[in-house]
This record gives structure tokens, sequence and C-alpha cells, in this order.
């Protein structure tokens, strides 16, 4: 008696599993992102079959009003423009289809992970910023649907606002002063004001310098947080190696004359020509002349060199100074890191150009790397393609 | 002998730029707020505007708009001399009409007056060359 009163019970709980099943899924759903994150399921039509509380709080769209309805239709995307984004090139129909196997959050463009930004037109046309994530479901090896969840950026997007208003106030301000003390002791060299003693200019090189010193860390600094936010113009031009070395070797040469390094470069690329950023490329060797220049000792030389390997332009900056500590090398492109015995030589530096000058490669396409034995000296390298930003676009999953 | 108006708020920077200008031979009219440089133009149209964009009152892109709309003062060279150095800044002011732009700290003070003294040459040169006869 008991063995059968114990199979009806297993039964009856057989028969409420599905239901169980059901109600756990919908605790799930209705939890997920505390009403904020919708969760909407369709069919392998994109048909809704399905849609959590937070689908309903974000769109306003009752779940009656929507089930058996076109994903697609029912909210439709827009882009910054107030563009409608056209039903076959949302990403949800390119998962149906097969095209694409997922879609993240996140993009990364240039090195820089990105939020997609776009527009989920609401049940009363109002619109807001929305990101999502869109997964298929399959069965038996075959699409039977998908999965999209997906939460408002508005917040996201006004803190993007607020820290770029601050960015550029918080430069203004930090630069102004400096402008005025430069712009004075400049007036003052000039003799304007009459004759200095020669112990007066003295004082007046070092506040100079340690002004010079200041402007550099403040335009360093915004530099690098200007680059992790905005999305920089990047130029397309034909250039001629030579003259951008001319132009390199023009900016760095103040530095070498004064600290007695020798700055060498083989003339082998005469007739070389490479399409990019100009600005962005004479900013990145730049930083290695700079840092080769600051890290070597008086009487040494630097050597700029430039290789073709197959489509790929190679420059290299080679010293013969400090080098980098093996253990350390790992992180010579974190953010305000200075080697060990980077001091030695140069007491004051940000730590940024490194730094700086890895988003700028990556934003052109290119590749840094280095090599370098301590007390030997260093050799950075930049790979970049002779089309170097040909295919870089901002890629939004719309 | 060419008059440039400053055009800024910053009592320091206004010295040194007044300094170098007045050693260079210009006369200077100095203006601490847009408001004030649209009336001190009126009065005493200047030769060149040496031009600063975030400043109390009414700001460097209201002077700009004002001398660009005007047809008597739209051929003003304006020089922006700011600390804003984002592009867009940067970008409003030349499609605004801005004839340069210097980030002040990015800029040793000489390269300004450089650009000063150029401007006033190349001036002089096209009104040579509007009237040829004067050089003989």
């Amino acid at each position: 008696m008991k063995k059968v009163k114990k199979i009806k019970q297993i039964k009856k709980r057989k028969n409420e599993f599905p239901k169980l099943k059901e109600a756990i899924l919908e605790a799930i759903l209705t939890s997920v992102g505390d009403h904020i994150m919708a969760v909407v399921v369709v069919d392998r039509n994109g048909r809704i079959i399905r849609v959590n509380k937070g689908f309903e709080t974000l769109t306003d769209w009752k779940r009656e009003e929507v089930i058996g309805k076109s994903l697609v239709r029912v909210i439709p995307r827009e882009d910054e423009k107030g563009r409608k984004v056209p039903f076959k090139k949302r990403i949800l129909h390119k998962i149906l289809s097969g095209k694409i196997l997922a879609s993240t959050a996140t993009i990364t463009t240039r090195g820089i992970e990105k939020l997609p930004i776009f527009y989920y037109v609401r049940k009363d046309k109002s619109r807001f910023p929305a990101t999502s994530v869109v997964n298929p479901m399959s069965f038996a090896g075959e699409i039977t649907g998908a999965v999209e969840v997906f939460y408002d950026i508005t917040k996201e997007k006004e803190l993007e606002r607020i820290r770029m208003d601050f960015l550029s106030l918080a430069s203004h301000q930090l630069r102004t002063p400096l402008s005025g003390i430069k712009w004075l002791i400049e007036t003052m060299y000039r003799g304007v004001l009459g004759e200095m003693t020669e112990r007066q200019k003295c004082y007046l090189d070092d506040i100079y310098k340690i002004n010079e010193q200041m402007i550099r860390l403040v335009y360093d600094i915004l530099s690098t947080l200007r680059l992790e936010n905005e999305e920089a113009i990047i130029k397309k031009e034909v250039i001629s190696v030579q003259s951008l070395f001319e132009d390199v070797l023009t900016l760095v040469s103040a530095a070498a004359k004064g600290k007695n390094v020798t700055l060498q470069n083989p003339l082998n690329h005469r007739t070389l020509t490479i399409e990019t950023d100009a600005e962005i490329l004479k900013a990145i060797l730049g930083c290695f002349l700079s840092n080769a220049i600051d890290y070597s000792m008086p009487g040494q030389k630097v050597i700029l060199g430039v290789r073709e390997e197959s489509g790929t332009v190679v420059f290299s900056v080679r010293d013969f100074g400090s080098g980098i500590p093996k253990r350390e090398q790992k992180r010579m492109f974190e953010r305000f890191y200075r080697a060990s015995n980077a001091k030695n030589l140069k007491p004051i530096g940000t730590g940024l150009g490194l730094n700086i000058a890895k988003t700028l490669t990556e934003k052109i396409g290119a590749k840094i790397s280095f090599k370098s034995e301590e007390n030997r000296g260093s050799t950075f390298y930049l790979r970049i393609p002779k089309k170097s930003i040909k295919d870089v676009k901002v890629r939004n999953s719309v | 002998m060419n008059k440039v108006l400053v055009v800024e708020d910053e009592e320091f920077l206004i010295r040194a730029l007044v300094d170098n200008l007045v050693a260079d031979g210009y006369i200077v009219d100095i203006a601490r707020n847009g408001n004030d440089a649209v009336s001190i133009i009126r009065k005493r149209k200047p030769d060149l505007i040496l031009l600063d964009i975030l400043m109390p009152k009414s700001d460097g892109f209201y002077v700009l708009e004002e001398i660009k709309k005007n047809p008597e003062w739209k051929s003003i060279p304006a020089i922006i001399l700011s600390n804003l150095g984002e592009d867009k800044a940067i970008r409003r002011a030349l499609e605004m009409g801005a004839d340069d732009y210097f980030v002040k700290s990015q800029h040793p003070i000489q390269e300004v007056i450089e650009r000063v003294k150029k401007y006033l040459e190349g001036k002089k040169a096209v009104k040579n060359r509007s009237c040829p006869r004067c050089k003989k």
C-alpha cells in the first residue's frame, strides 16, 4: 500500500515539474536586474513569446499587448540621429538567421571598450539610450528563437557627459595659471622689463622648467582621460616617411642637444610612404624618441629606423641607455607606472607617455612592442600596416 | 601704427600680452569680456583681435559672431587664444571664421606675437597689391 502511495506521489510531482520549472523561470526573469533590465524571448520568426517585468517598466508595453507580436516592430531601434535601424540590420535578425552567433553589451573599438549606443522607442514614442545582449536559443542544432536582454543607459550617458564637461573645465582651469607663468617668464626673458643678472636668469630657468613639466603633466593626464572617452577624429593621409622623420627629429632636437645625445637615422627610406594619421604617428614616435633621450647617458646615440615587411612598416627607436629591468617590463604600458631605475635619469616624469602611445597606436590600427635589457638600452617598435586605418570603424551592434 | 585689441579676462595674461605688443610698437586696447570687446571694436576699429573664449558676461564665440556678421568688421583677423584645447571648441571657432587658434599653455608667447606680425604684414601686402601705383 505504502509503495503505491509513493508511486502516486512521484507521479504527481512529475506532473507538477513543468509548472515548478515555469515558476522558477518566472521568478528568475522577474528578479533579473531589479526591473531595470528587460528580458524578452522571441521565437524563430522574431515574435515575442515571453517578457519580464523589466521589459514592461522600460518600454511601457504590457505583457498581454506584445505577446505574439514582432519584437522589432514593437520596439523600434534608432541611431543617435533618430534614424530608424532597418529590420535586416538589427542584431536580432542576424542572430535568428544564423549570421552571427551572439552579441555582447560592450564592443571594442581601437582597443577601447565602449557601450554601443542606440535608442529604443517606448510605447508613447519617447526613446531611451540602451545597450543589449542577444543570444540564440538552439534545439537539436537548429535556432528556435533568441533571448534579448537590454537596459536603459541614460544614467551612464549622463555621467559620461558630466565627466567630459568636468575634464574640459578642469583642463581650462589648470592650464590658465600655468600659461600665465609661462608667458610672464617668456616676457622677462625677452628683456622687456630690463636686463636680468645671470643668477636671476638661473632662478627663472628653474621656474620655467618646473612650469613646463606641470604643463606636460596636465596635458598628459587630460589626454589619457580624453582618449578613453572620446572617439578622436582619425585623419587618413598619405605621408612620406622622410618628411615624417624630419618633423619628429625637429621636435626632439632641442632635448637631444641639451642632453648631448646624438640622433641618427639611416637614409634608407627616401621614397617610403604610409597612409595613416600623421599627427598620431608623430606623437607616438615623439614619445619613443623623448624616452630614448631621457634614459640615455650624455654622449650616447639614439637611432630612429624604419623598414618594410610585407605590407607593414616597422618603425624602431633604439637607445643604449638605462634599459628596463626584466621583472618590470610587463608593466611598462600601465598608466602612471615608471620603472624603478627611471628616476635616476629623469626624476620627474608622469608615467603616462607609453600609456598614451599605446592607446594612440590602437587608434590607428598599429602595434607597439619593445625589447630591453637593463643597462644596455631599449628598442621600441611600432608596426603599422601601410594602409592602416582603412578598416578601422566603430561597429555598432544595431 | 597698427591697433591690436586684446580680449582677455586674466590680468596676468593681459600684462604679458600688452608688454610684448607694446615693445613691438603696437597700440593696444584691452577688453575684459565680450560685451566690452564689441563696444571697443565699434569705437576704435582694431587691425587685429586676440580673443579669449571663456570670459564673464559674454564669451569669445559671441565676439566672433558679432565680428563675422558685420561686413565692416569681418575682415579683421581674429586669433583665438584659449586654454580650451578640445577639438570641439577649436572646430567651432574655426568654423565661425577665426583665423587662428592657440592653446595658450602649449605655445610660447613669442609665437603668438610672430603670428600677429605675420597677419599685419600680410594685410599691408594685400593693400600694396590692391594699389600697385603706390609702389612707384
